[in-house]
């Protein structure tokens, strides 16, 4: 470990297209979706966006998500609606609520769910005679997947069970493929988002530094995703 | 109270610069002393600042060699008792001792792939960059999650 050396800390700037703040879930998921679509706009214009993720820790245990979950918040399945889901919300948040977008996520959550189902998240499943097993017996007993027709575990009416402490671990590798590691910067604090000199309503970019190295690290961004967990006030909001 | 790290079990991770414990730490608390000039064990990990660990498990469960342990505070594990995980490739257990000598364990699956085997994009489509406006993941419709709900359960609707 160094001593109290400091001196001036190395910049390091960079040019991106996108950049993703943070490594939990959110940007994860956005990762997983943007990649593909890069992929698009290379086949069809022959343009390499440059993509980054940042985090402040390892992707493996980063977020709320970091040591697993016992069970998925939301899965509509065939039988419930959206709708119903979206009041659900908004009778829970007393009303403050975009209900549009929280309809549109009730529309698209399942398929999700599917994806990490097939990645290799073990899912609980009730059988044909309604016996309930856990993530590995239903695959041992050859109850198909959710997106096949399977019936999840339910603890109340929107919940799942899942035997989830890989949770994150196994979303945080499929971004980690998608991205690809030369796309991913881990150990990076970022503490500032940065407005566009010339319109201040928009921003440009994002400043953080290393937990490790004496270096700052200065990115310009055209689109910047924050989605760090309400972590160190970079949202202007704390979350407990 | 924190994690530490039995120096007889650990390896340093076989003399790589960077130990498992420390790339997965979140708060950055395990280091490898590399002389042993801090620890007295050359080669060793150790948790560089205990006060600040908050017992999140990462690296009890990251080291290959079972290495490090959690002394708990005693309101939750009183001295004599422990909550030890084994974290293997598809399954994770848990020792717990209590401390009237009882032990139990239990068994979770926590993976039904093996590790490193996701294929992110294998089998999915290709979207074209003039959809990128429209709703919807690039998926599309192939992974069987969309739900269009039913007009009818729109009573809020004006």
């Amino acid at each position: 470990m160094a001593e109290g050396t400091f001196g001036n800390p190395a910049i390091v700037q960079e040019e991106l297209d996108i950049l993703l703040i943070g490594g939990g879930m959110a940007c994860c998921g956005a990762a997983y979706e943007v990649m593909r679509w890069a992929e698009a706009v290379k086949a069809e214009t022959g343009t390499e966006l440059k993509i980054k993720l940042v985090d402040k820790a390892a992707m493996d245990r980063s977020g709320a998500v970091a040591q697993g979950l016992s069970a998925i918040n939301t899965y509509i399945g065939p039988d419930l609606d959206p709708a119903d889901y979206t009041r659900m919300v908004s009778n829970d948040l007393m009303g403050i609520t975009r209900d549009d977008l929280a309809y549109d996520l009730g529309r698209n959550v399942d398929d999700s769910v599917h994806l990490f189902e097939e990645w290799g998240l073990p899912i609980w499943k009730t059988d044909a005679q309604g016996v309930r097993h856990d993530g590995a017996e239903a695959q041992k007993e050859g109850i198909p997947a959710l997106k096949d027709g399977g019936k999840p575990v339910r603890s109340g009416k929107w919940q799942i069970m899942i035997n989830g402490e890989s949770y994150k671990w196994i979303v945080a590798e499929a971004a980690k493929k998608a991205l690809g590691l030369a796309r991913i910067e881990e150990r990076i604090f970022i503490v500032k988002l940065v407005n566009d000199k010339n319109d201040p309503s928009r921003i440009a970019g994002a400043v953080g530094f290393s937990v490790r190295d004496n270096t700052i690290h200065i990115y310009k961004a055209k689109a910047v995703l924050l989605a760090a967990g309400g972590a160190r006030l970079v949202s202007g909001v704390e979350r407990r | 109270m924190p994690t530490f790290v039995r120096t007889e079990k650990c390896d340093g991770c076989k003399g790589q610069d960077k130990t498992a414990c420390m790339y997965i730490c979140p708060h950055d608390l395990m280091m490898l002393d590399k002389d042993g000039s801090q620890t007295g064990h050359a080669m060793k990990a150790w948790n560089q600042e205990p006060e600040q660990c908050w017992e999140c498990y990462s690296c009890v469960k990251i080291c290959p060699q079972g290495a490090i342990e959690v002394r708990h505070y005693a309101d939750i594990v009183p001295l004599g008792g422990s909550v030890q995980p084994m974290r293997g490739s598809d399954s994770i257990m848990w020792t717990i001792k209590f401390r009237n000598g009882k032990v139990k364990r239990f068994k979770f699956p926590i993976r039904t792939t093996s590790e490193g085997s996701i294929d992110p994009f294998g089998g999915k489509p290709m979207p074209k960059m003039a959809d990128l406006g429209a709703p919807g993941m690039f998926t599309g419709t192939m992974m069987g999650g969309y739900r269009a709900g039913n007009p009818v359960e729109l009573i809020r609707r004006k």
